[in-house]
């Protein structure tokens, strides 16, 4: 119930972070080159118009769901720039690495390092507590890996802006959804 | 009453043509989701870009007066992603230490857990 509750709520404001992170990791690459801001506002808003077109995808219905997987190819494309431009703005904007390093004083650099050590070490933690009893398993979940994140244009966008544009097909899948969505009784 | 098809409906239904209104009431859902994703990515923008401005402090070099709502959203990331993980130990050493040692799990489903086992094993 809380994990349902926790992914539901995520899902609803998924595009506001996912279009802020976007700008402001590309944005503090160098806040005073103007063209990187530049670049910051148009990759936003390509995330925007991209994001308008999965939505009128999903309203649009069935006929749609043929050619969803290339709007799903360009939100893995920017799930993959999201975790680059994350990486680059860890280590060289927060935690100053290429600079002067890290200060131990700085309120902000700690609280970044103390939630790298939170993921990094819990996630790693819960993989290698399966290791004694499912081995096999885990060694396809490193293998999986970058596929998962390639998936992740479908399953967290894609497939969320349909299923909230659809919340009205109560049916269990493909009854039916080789016709026109809607209208069927006319 | 005439032709009477598969997906027949009454004529007061097409009068208030109830499908089509549905479609309309799933677009006003998603144009309110859109809203508050909008409003949502302003509020982020203005704080972070217009209240906190790069000159706001700077400390050995490193600009600690922007970029709140980004240490806001992975502190966010990072509470939901620490109570999954605890809620999957937790569960993952419950299996351990109930299920499979003391061997509570239920006569019919052990033999079905044990071929699946050895079905992902081999």
């Amino acid at each position: 119930m809380i994990l349902a509750l926790l992914s539901f709520a995520t899902s609803y404001f998924t595009p506001a972070i996912y279009f802020y992170v976007l700008y402001a990791t590309i944005a503090q690459i160098d806040l005073t080159n103007q063209y990187i801001q530049y670049i910051a506002r148009v990759v936003a808003l390509i995330y925007v118009i991209v994001y308008l077109i999965a939505i009128a995808g999903g309203l649009s219905g069935s006929v749609w769901t043929k050619y969803a997987e290339n709007i799903s190819r360009v939100f893995a494309l920017m799930t993959f720039a999201l975790l680059g431009l994350v990486t680059y703005n860890l280590f060289v904007v927060y935690l100053n690495l290429s600079g002067s390093g890290i200060d131990f004083t700085s309120f902000t650099q700690m609280s970044i390092l103390a939630m790298i050590a939170v993921n990094l070490v819990g996630f790693f933690a819960l993989i290698f507590l399966h290791f004694c009893t499912h081995p096999d398993l885990v060694c396809k979940l490193f293998a999986d890996t970058i596929s998962y994140w390639y998936y992740q244009g479908a399953y967290a966008q894609t497939m969320v802006a349909h299923a909230f544009c659809n919340v009205d097909d109560v049916s269990w899948g493909t009854k039916g959804s080789t016709g026109a969505h809607g209208g069927k009784d006319y | 009453m005439g032709y009477q098809g598969i997906h027949w409906c009454p004529w007061w239904k097409r009068l208030l043509n109830l499908e089509g209104l549905l479609r309309l009431r799933m677009v006003l859902y998603y144009l309110f989701r859109c809203f508050w994703n909008a409003i949502l990515a302003y509020l982020f923008i203005y704080i972070d870009i217009v209240v906190s401005q790069p000159e706001a402090g700077v400390a050995n070099g490193v600009n600690t007066g922007a970029r709140i709502i980004l240490v806001v959203i992975a502190i966010y990331g990072t509470a939901q992603m620490f109570i999954k993980l605890v809620l999957a130990m937790i569960h993952h050493i419950a299996w351990m230490t109930c299920n499979c040692c003391r061997g509570t799990m239920e006569e019919v489903r052990k033999s079905k857990v044990k071929n699946l086992w050895n079905e992902l094993n081999n």
